[in-house]
């Protein structure tokens, strides 16, 4: 439709509109609007970019966690392959040295092919005691026994001197070990 | 700011969303009496006026980064903010033009060059019974009636400020001149 569609406005009709729209016309802004209206303005500004911090805050703290989750994934991405490296090919396999008898309460725990310094770092926890290897042949050694921790620190060292060219003793609260292997040489 | 104050609305607009807020007080001291004349026209107490137009203008300037000078001027895209500024200021009062709505059936049946008749008969009291039915009109059929035939504004230019198609705007023209009509016709009739 086209504006000539509508009709003209009667004279009569446009003389009310302009009597009405006189009363709108008289209206001035009061004074001092305009620095009103900046006021507002200016708060809002200070608004907005209060809103624009707290969002770029919202982002660093973001990048932030995620940067940190990222630097403890890549720190331990090399310990776990150094772990799984340094596993040797032949298994060793501990049977829950410590665990497997609380959460079962059973008493005996077997140690498979394990260092002797693990062994005892082990054991000697459990008798509160330390340990003193006299020289590091024996520290290297693999054994495969069974510690049953109600045995006295004793009998369990005694196990222990069964084995060949390997003698442990119990001093001042001190697992002495030492490798008859060296001295046969 | 003073330097500024001979620049074109479009370029001030432009220079203020990138970094000088200052000068919007330059296009708030260009269109705020024209703001309140138009806003003025929906609601009659001036300190009302004023403060939907201030509400308005703070609105303008949240959205000043949207203004696209290829649309329309800056004061029509500030009168189709005022507008619905004070659309939505009015919404939830008692409309007062209920009265002509229960007329609307009867309305619908006549022809809007009644209208015309009817003033051309010189009845003494015309022009009083004439205020009287535009007070009756709702806020936006107020602003339309006046920027279509007081202010002689293009359709196309009310359609941005009204937000509504051209033909829907023809239309309501034609439907506001019945209402007119049917409105005299009733306060006439009250009147003897």
């Amino acid at each position: 439709m086209k504006t000539n569609d509508i009709p003209k406005a009667h004279p009569s009709l446009l003389d009310a509109l302009h009597r009405q729209d006189a009363k709108a016309h008289e209206m001035r802004p009061s004074e001092g609007f305009t620095e009103k209206v900046m006021e507002k303005v200016k708060s809002e500004r200070v608004k907005s970019e209060k809103y624009k911090s707290l969002f770029i805050r919202k982002i660093a703290a973001v990048f932030i966690v995620v940067a940190f989750l990222g630097g403890l994934a890549w720190a331990f991405v090399p310990l776990l392959r150094s772990q799984h490296t340094a596993e040797p090919t032949q298994p060793t396999k501990v049977s829950a040295p410590s665990l497997q008898g609380r959460a079962g309460g059973e008493s005996s725990i077997s140690f498979s092919n394990l260092r002797l310094d693990s062994i005892l770092t082990i054991v000697s926890a459990h008798y509160e005691c330390e340990v003193c290897f006299r020289d590091t042949t024996a520290q290297a050694l693999r054994l495969s026994t069974v510690w049953d921790r109600e045995d006295s620190l004793s009998v369990f060292l005694e196990t222990l001197n069964e084995f060949d060219g390997l003698r442990l003793m119990n001093e001042r609260d001190t697992i002495f070990v030492e490798s008859l292997m060296v001295e046969d040489k | 700011m003073q330097q500024n104050s001979h620049i074109s609305d479009e370029k001030l607009v432009q220079h203020i969303v990138e970094g000088h807020p200052e000068d919007f007080a330059i296009l708030v001291e260009r269109h705020s009496a024209n703001l309140l004349h138009f806003v003025g026209r929906m609601i009659s107490v001036p300190e009302e006026a004023e403060e939907v137009v201030m509400d308005a203008l703070l609105a303008a300037y949240q959205r000043l980064g949207d203004y696209d000078d290829g649309r329309a001027p800056f004061i029509v895209w500030l009168r189709r903010i005022a507008f619905n500024t004070t659309t939505h200021r009015l919404q939830g009062r008692r409309p007062q033009f209920v009265s002509i709505d229960e007329n609307w059936a009867e309305a619908s049946q006549t022809s809007d060059a009644n209208l015309d008749s009817l003033l051309s008969e010189g009845q003494s009291n015309i022009g009083e019974l004439l205020d009287r039915a535009l007070e009756l009109l709702s806020p936006e059929e107020r602003t339309l009636i006046h920027l279509f035939y007081t202010d002689g504004r293009p359709l196309r230019e009310i359609s941005f400020i009204l937000d509504l198609s051209v033909t829907a705007l023809t239309s309501r023209l034609h439907r506001i001149r019945k209402k007119l009509y049917v409105t005299i016709k009733r306060l006439s009739n009250e009147n003897q």
